[in-house]
C-alpha cells in the first residue's frame, strides 16, 4: 500500500513541475526553490570583464569622501562600467579639484593621464572636457568631467599639472574650448591658416577645402572641396536596438548626487 | 689551443650585437649618420630671420631691420605700424595685392593680450586674407621653416614687448657682437 501511496505522490510532484515549467499556465509564477538560491552566479565566461567587489567598494567609499571635502564644486559622483570613478564639476572648479586630486595625501593623484573634450551639440553647454587622472601610489584611476559651451573659457591646469599644456592646445585646435591662463594656447594639429574646429559634429567629415598640387603654380593650392561622389549617410543604430542583454542596463551608476537628491547607493 | 679557443671566443664577443655598440660606433657612421642642417645658412632657401630684439630683427644675409617689418620670400620691407592696434584693413590691404597670391600671411604681434588677437582677426577677416596671428617668437620661426619649405608666404612681424632671455641667448649674442666689432676691426 505504501508502494502505491509513493507511486502516486510521486507523480504528482512531477506533474507540479510539468506543470510550473510549461509555459502554457500563465498564473502560475515560480516564486524560489531550493535550488535557486544554493549557487551564486559566478561569471566563468573569459570574454566578460571581472568585477572586482573590492577595488568598487574602495573607490564608491573614495567618491563619498571626495564629495564631502568638496561640497562647493562636486555635482555628481558616479561609477561607470563597474570599476571607473567619475567626479562630475562645474567648469569653476576645475582647478581647485585637481589641486585637491593630486595633492590630498589619501588622493595622490599626481599623474595627469589624458585631457579629452567631447561635442554633444544638442546641450546647451555642448562641449565636455573630461580629465584623466592615475594615482601611482593607490593605483587608482579618477575621472573628472566638466562642460562649457562655445564662448566660455575654462581655467587652464597648467599651473596644476604641466602635461596639460598641449593636451589644452588640442582640445582649442579641436573644439575651439578657449583656456584662460594658459602659457601658449595656439594650434596644434591643423595646418597653418585652417579654419574651423574639426572635432565638433557640425564639422563635415570631409572638412570645406581640399589641397592639390597644381602643376602651372608648381606647388601645392587650397582650393574648395569637390567630391567626386555624393557623401552617402549609413543610419547605424539600427543593429544595437537588437541586443537584448544590454538593454535597460545603464553603464553609469550614481554614487552621490548633490543636485538637490539623496545621496543613492548603487 | 686554449689561445685559440680563448681568441675564437672573443671574436665572437665582438660580433655579438649587444657588444657592438660598445667597440664600433655604428649607429653614428656609415649609413646611419645623423646631421645637423641649420635652415638659415642655406641661402638658396630664401630670407629667414636669425634673431629678434625689442627693437628690430636680423635676418640670415647679414642685414638688420629696425622696427616692424613686412617680410617675403626673398624681399623685406619696412611696415609703418606703431603698435597691433593700429593693424586694420588698410594696413593689411597691400598683401592681397601681391603677385603671386600669397597662401598665408603670418602675423607676429608684440603681445598676447586676447583682445589684441581678436581685433587683429577680425581686421584679418575685412581684409579677406587666410592668416595665422601668433606672437613674435613663434611667428619668427613659423615664418622660417614654412619659407624654407618653398611655400608662399608673407610675415608681418612687430618686435616683441617683452622677451624671455635665458642664458645661452645671451652667451649668443655677446658672440656675435665680439664677432662683428672685435673680428670685424682687424
Amino acid at each position: 500500500m505504501s508502494f502505491l501511496l509513493k507511486r502516486t505522490l510521486g507523480a504528482g510532484k512531477n506533474l507540479g513541475r510539468a506543470v510550473l515549467n510549461s509555459n502554457q499556465y500563465t498564473g502560475i509564477q515560480r516564486v524560489a526553490t531550493k535550488t535557486d538560491v544554493a549557487t551564486p552566479q559566478v561569471e566563468t565566461r573569459p570574454t566578460v570583464a571581472k568585477l572586482d567587489p573590492l577595488q568598487k567598494s574602495q573607490l564608491i567609499d573614495f567618491g563619498k569622501y571626495i564629495a564631502e571635502c568638496m561640497p562647493k564644486y562636486v555635482q555628481k559622483v558616479q561609477i561607470t562600467a563597474g570599476n571607473e570613478l567619475e567626479v562630475l564639476i562645474p567648469p569653476e572648479g576645475v582647478i581647485p579639484i585637481l589641486q585637491f586630486l593630486k595633492d590630498h595625501h589619501s588622493a595622490q593623484f599626481a599623474s595627469l593621464v589624458d585631457i579629452g573634450g567631447m561635442d554633444v551639440p544638442n546641450r546647451p553647454y555642448r562641449f565636455e572636457v573630461i580629465y584623466n587622472l592615475l594615482s601611482l601610489r593607490y593605483n587608482a584611476r579618477i575621472r573628472v568631467k566638466t562642460y562649457t559651451d562655445e564662448l566660455t573659457p575654462v581655467d587652464s591646469a597648467c599651473e596644476v599639472f604641466k602635461a596639460a599644456n598641449w593636451y589644452e592646445r588640442e582640445i582649442w585646435d579641436m573644439f575651439g574650448v578657449f583656456f584662460a591662463n594658459h602659457p601658449d594656447l595656439r594650434r596644434i594639429l591643423t595646418d597653418y591658416g585652417f579654419e574651423g574646429h574639426p572635432f565638433r559634429k557640425d564639422f563635415p567629415l570631409s572638412g570645406y577645402v581640399e589641397l592639390r598640387y597644381d602643376d602651372e603654380q608648381k606647388r601645392v593650392v587650397v582650393e574648395p572641396l569637390e567630391l567626386a561622389q555624393e557623401f552617402r549617410r549609413f543610419e547605424l543604430s539600427a543593429p544595437w536596438e537588437q541586443f537584448p542583454n544590454f538593454r535597460g542596463n545603464p553603464v553609469s551608476e550614481e554614487v552621490v548626487n548633490q543636485s538637490g537628491d539623496q545621496p543613492k547607493k548603487e | 689551443m686554449m689561445l685559440r679557443s680563448l681568441r675564437q671566443v672573443g671574436e665572437n664577443i665582438k660580433r655579438n650585437p649587444l657588444f657592438l655598440s660598445v667597440r664600433n660606433k655604428a649607429a653614428y657612421e656609415g649609413d646611419g649618420k645623423t646631421a645637423v642642417r641649420i635652415l638659415n645658412q642655406d641661402q638658396d632657401l630664401g630670407l629667414m630671420i636669425d634673431a629678434y630684439a625689442s627693437y628690430g630683427f636680423r635676418l640670415n644675409n647679414g642685414i638688420t631691420v629696425l622696427g616692424p617689418v613686412a617680410i617675403f620670400p626673398r624681399t623685406i620691407l619696412s611696415w609703418q605700424i606703431r603698435t597691433s592696434s593700429e593693424i586694420n584693413e588698410a594696413s593689411l590691404r597691400f598683401f592681397k595685392l601681391l603677385e603671386p597670391k600669397i597662401d598665408l600671411l603670418i602675423i607676429g604681434l608684440e603681445t598676447k593680450e586676447r583682445k589684441v588677437i581678436n581685433s587683429v582677426f577680425q581686421a584679418s577677416r575685412e581684409a579677406k586674407l587666410n592668416v595665422e596671428i601668433l606672437s613674435t617668437e613663434h611667428a619668427c620661426s613659423t615664418f622660417n621653416f614654412l619659407n624654407a619649405e618653398g611655400r608662399s608666404i608673407a610675415g608681418a612681424l612687430l618686435p616683441p614687448l617683452h622677451i624671455d632671455m635665458n642664458e645661452n641667448d645671451m652667451l649668443q649674442s655677446k658672440m656675435h657682437y665680439q664677432n662683428v666689432f672685435e673680428k670685424g676691426l682687424q
